[in-house]
């Protein structure tokens, strides 16, 4: 049984379903028993940190890779067995792929010549998707001649142009220099909007994932760790990774300690004030010592007497609408404070911080979030 | 995971040829080695390894190995050092760097019987290019050489291969040395290397793997040296002249009498390539460093 | 003339020591002028040296060629900097010395085809008094060269397509596939580079007698394609291994075979190594002689080459320089064209396995 709970219920018409996939490449086992139901019109983000199985899990669903164990439904048949050109997907690649011996028209009519679509046919959808994606003015030009980003229009064309069930985006962004990734980024959410197709998209980039997902499948080592919307993996992460995983600049890990005092059960961080642990059942937090996560957002600055604890500042950053102030508590062990405005604080200066007590995570020695809300 | 019996269907053509003519022919040369053969459609006699016994007291076949081994280094320092030298002079930012290459390599093109026509000419006593210009110069005594008599010819052989194969080697280091990131040069200028600091601690270290890469190609190549020194020999090739690989051929197609010696000649074959092996295997040992990541 | 080693540009590590005033006592003379050179810019790099400043006016040639190169290459192509002038001459001198030799020798015998026997002998270095073009219809026709030219353009001809068409197929599937034995299999394809072939010589006969295909064009042709398997397999699956293996993937999401694969995306792809092959294999097949001179015996299925050498031996007796001057230049003018039109991808595609 995963550890991921999936948040929707079965859909009979779900687009996409792993079911029981699992795979090895010799010794090595690169996906774990994955399951996961991808409703129609979905925009579903892989993300995680490399090698974490999330291409592979892509090329499996292309059919580029074969499955150990396991079946893969698209749009409800079981194209385990069936070729790549049959199973109703189509992928854009990370370097595009484009055949740079032919033009932009040939390259998006590629598949349908293989085919043996007529000639007309083939004329009219390579005419269609490059309208569609403003490229059409490109058709005779070889890949060398164009940008990045008209590249990827090409690549996103031969895609269209195969009519899929599903579309499968293999970190399409990672070649893109910053500007132009944020722009990209746009375009895709809004061809999902046009043409409302299933879209299975993979990268190492929480924000990418954070911006476009309707749903994240947060993997790791091969497995899923969560499955959810942006906000619920921020809001209310299953365990240490995802908290650490999603969101910018990461959650905080730090070590508190633990006393029990008047069958309350009390955490305190070096040097501040304790406080009551925010989990639903107290018998599950450890005996002296425990792990907790505060996002950087969920701090307030407070005047030394009254603060939960006092840290003392190392770097900071001013970015004119936030603040971001790296410290050390007593201990030695950092924390990041996010704060919104400026601050005129510097290296060396003790600063008195406030927890938000209903956003802290306790973690268990095996790094579940104690404070998870199943819904 | 998407292959299948196109594996096969593409190998066999290329595998197929390449076994007959070239693969089987070098088993069937360890073979013959073995036996005693005058002629194609006579009768082979089983006499083991009595050609290497043979061999072994053959002034003749010592000839040619140290004529093998004269060409492999007296012949490759003289080219090696002369590819380095021009490939740092013509590397050191003079104007036309292309077109030297370019003619540098010219020789390697151009068919080798062509070029011993060329040389023999250069050659002659009489009005050979060569004596002509030294006796231009004043130097009479030195401008009446025979350069092609039996004891000068090996040498006068030499030096027109080497200007052949410094070309073929000067484009290799200079393909390896173009690949240095200036930026290291820059940086030991700003340590205030001298030119000879520079080459020694940069250049030579870096091209390493070219430089082994040079140096096996050369072994195999002064191994089976044949062609050139044959043609350069014209009709009857005198014995200064021989190289393992001629007189390999001489044994098995060239004398008549008394009798072919077609088994006593491929035992010959097996020797150069047990030397060849012997040596790239020594120079790949000696040669052998980490693989430098820049 | 003054002491030319003060100038060579490996003198100049003697520059520090003379710079510190420590050369000894005999180095004076290189001394002086090292310290001369020490006096230049400490870095020399692209700047100083193409600025005028270094070379005493910006008119000089080296100087005027020096930044033409520094802005050819850009501004940080030259490598190890020779000191000043004097180096630069010294290197242009050495490096002059060698190609105007190469360059003079094939003009010349190139020219001397045109002279008669007699002004060969008298006038060797001169320019032929009138062209004696009959020279080459001797060669052609007397010397037999006509007949072998076809001989020679036919065999290297098909060889070379048939090498392309078996090495292709086989150096794609060696590098791209996954199979057991790959590795082993590439290893014994290539190892046949270092097999001498004067080794071969005998055994290649016997198996071609075996055929019954001695002295036949066709039988040379079989044993050249053979021995330019190992190279031409060694060049292509270096091509073929760099292709991105994504095109793979998105031409199989696009329908298409294994083969359709390779014929419609890789090979394509790696036109520039096919032409690579190409190129090397017809000038080293057309210049082919070893193998010919083995297996071929009546004149008239003798190569170029062949005929060129019969006609040197027989230049022996008749003394006719000329005539064999032609023959060589005939033999020679396929490959100079071939090699003028395409030598810097004959020159990068022999150096892409050796230099990585």
């Amino acid at each position: 049984m995963s550890a991921a709970a999936d948040t929707l219920t079965t859909s009979p018409t779900s687009s996409l379903r792993i079911d029981g996939v699992d795979k090895h490449f010799g010794d090595y086992h690169a996906l774990c028993d994955l399951h996961i139901d991808v409703a129609d019109g979905e925009f579903l983000v892989l993300v995680g940190p490399s090698g974490c199985g999330k291409s592979t899990l892509m090329r499996c669903i292309a059919g580029l890779e074969s499955i150990d164990s396991g079946r893969i439904l698209i749009g409800g048949q079981d194209v385990t067995r069936t070729r790549p050109s049959e199973r109703g997907v189509a992928m854009v690649f990370q370097s595009y792929a484009l055949y740079p011996h032919m033009t932009v028209g040939e390259n998006i009519g590629f598949g349908m010549k293989i085919a043996k679509a007529p000639k007309a046919e083939i004329r009219a959808a390579v005419q269609g998707a490059a309208e569609l994606l403003k490229i059409d003015h490109l058709l005779d030009r070889k890949p060398k001649a164009l940008s990045g980003g008209q590249r990827q229009r090409v690549a996103i064309g031969r895609a269209i142009v195969h009519e899929p069930e599903i579309f499968l985006f293999d970190e399409p962004l990672s070649n893109l220099d910053a500007a132009l990734r944020v722009e990209m980024r746009v375009e895709l959410a809004r061809l999902h909007g046009t043409i409302g197709n299933t879209m299975v998209y993979v990268t190492h980039d929480q924000v990418e994932a954070m911006t476009m997902a309707s749903r994240i499948v947060v993997m790791n080592a091969g497995r899923i760790e969560q499955i959810g919307a942006p906000l619920e993996l921020f809001n209310n992460p299953v365990n240490r990774f995802v908290a650490g995983f999603i969101g910018q600049p990461t959650t905080n890990f730090v070590s508190a300690s633990v006393s029990r005092e008047a069958g309350r059960v009390l955490l305190a961080l070096p040097g501040g004030k304790p406080f009551a642990a925010p989990v639903p059942d107290e018998d599950t937090i450890a005996e002296t010592r425990t792990d907790i996560g505060v996002r950087p957002q969920f701090f307030e600055l407070a005047e030394a007497d009254t603060a939960d604890v006092i840290v003392t500042v190392d770097v900071v950053e001013q970015l004119g609408d936030e603040t971001l102030i790296y410290t050390r508590l007593d201990d030695g062990q950092s924390i990041t404070v996010q704060a919104s405005g400026q601050h005129p604080i510097r290296h060396g200066d003790k600063l008195g911080v406030n927890l938000l007590k209903d956003k802290i995570m306790v973690f268990d020695a095996d790094g579940r979030n104690l404070c998870h809300r199943t819904a | 995971m998407i292959r299948k019996r196109l594996i096969v269907l593409f190998l066999t053509p290329a595998a197929l040829l390449y076994g007959v003519f070239f693969l089987l022919p070098t088993l069937f040369t360890f073979y013959f080695s073995l036996f005693d053969w005058s002629g194609f459609g006579e009768e082979m006699t089983f006499i083991g390894l009595k050609n290497y016994e043979r061999l072994f007291s053959d002034r003749v076949f010592w000839l040619s190995f140290r004529n093998t081994l004269t060409l492999l280094f007296v012949g490759g320092f003289f080219i090696m050092g002369l590819a380095f030298l021009y490939t740092i002079l013509i590397n050191s930012g003079i104007w036309g760097k292309k077109f030297f290459r370019l003619v540098f390599f010219l020789p390697n093109i151009i068919s080798v019987v062509a070029l011993s026509a060329m040389w023999a000419y250069i050659y002659n006593p009489r009005y050979g290019a060569l004596n002509t210009l030294l006796k231009s110069l004043g130097l009479e005594e030195l401008g009446s050489t025979l350069w092609t008599a039996p004891e000068n010819i090996f040498w006068a052989m030499l030096a027109a291969l080497v200007w052949v194969f410094t070309g073929f080697f000067l484009i290799l280091l200079m393909a390896g040395v173009d690949k240095i990131p200036p930026d290291m040069y820059e940086a030991a200028d700003l340590a205030g290397a001298n030119l000879w600091q520079k080459f020694r601690y940069i250049t030579v270290p870096m091209t390493w793997d070219v430089m082994t890469i040079s140096f096996v190609i050369w072994i195999i190549n002064a191994i089976k040296m044949f062609e050139f020194p044959f043609a350069f020999g014209l009709l009857q090739v005198p014995q200064q002249l021989y190289t393992l690989g001629i007189y390999l051929y001489v044994m098995g197609f060239g004398k008549r009498e008394p009798i072919y010696q077609l088994g006593y000649a491929t035992a010959i074959g097996v020797v150069m390539l047990v030397i060849a092996f012997v040596m790239i295997v020594l120079v790949r040992r000696l040669m052998r460093r980490d693989i430098l990541e820049y | 003339m003054g002491d030319p080693r003060g100038t060579h540009p490996h003198d100049t590590r003697s520059a520090p020591e003379a710079a510190s005033g420590a050369a000894p006592a005999g180095e004076i003379a290189s001394g002086a002028r090292s310290t001369d050179l020490a006096q230049t810019p400490d870095t020399l790099t692209p700047d100083t040296l193409a600025s005028p400043a270094a070379s005493g006016n910006g008119a000089s040639p080296e100087a005027r060629g020096a930044r033409r190169q520094a802005s050819k290459d850009g501004p940080r192509a030259t490598r190890s900097r020779l000191p000043g002038l004097a180096g630069r001459i010294v290197a242009y001198v050495l490096v002059w010395g060698w190609t105007a030799f190469t360059i003079a020798s094939i003009v010349w015998v190139a020219l001397s085809s045109l002279k008669s026997k007699r002004e060969v002998l008298r006038s060797g270095l001169a320019l032929p008094a009138e062209a004696k073009w009959e020279n080459y219809s001797t060669a052609w026709n007397v010397g037999k060269l006509g007949e072998y030219f076809p001989n020679s353009i036919v065999l290297v001809v098909i060889s070379v397509i048939v090498i392309l068409a078996v090495s292709a197929p086989a150096a794609y599937v060696l590098s791209r596939a996954r199979f057991r034995g790959r590795e082993t299999l590439t290893n014994l394809f290539v190892i046949g580079m270092a097999i001498p072939i004067p080794m071969l010589f005998i055994p290649i006969f016997s198996i071609l007698a075996a055929l019954r295909l001695t002295d036949s064009l066709t039988g040379v042709s079989f044993v050249f394609v053979a021995i330019s398997i190992p190279f031409t397999v060694y060049l292509l699956t270096g091509f073929f291994a760099s292709l991105p293996s994504e095109l793979e993937s998105a031409a199989v999401l696009d329908g298409c075979s294994d083969y359709q694969v390779f014929r419609h995306v890789m090979l394509p792809m790696a036109m520039p190594g096919l032409a690579t092959a190409a190129i090397l294999n017809f000038i080293w097949l057309w210049n082919e002689y070893q193998i010919s001179l083995v297996l071929l015996n009546s004149p008239e299925n003798r190569t170029l080459p062949l005929g060129l050498y019969a006609l040197q031996n027989a230049m022996q007796y008749t003394n006719n320089w000329p005539g064999l001057f032609a023959g060589v230049t005939i033999i020679i003018v396929p490959t100079i064209l071939v090699y003028a039109v395409l030598s810097e991808r004959m020159i990068s595609g022999m150096t892409m396995g050796a230099v990585k």
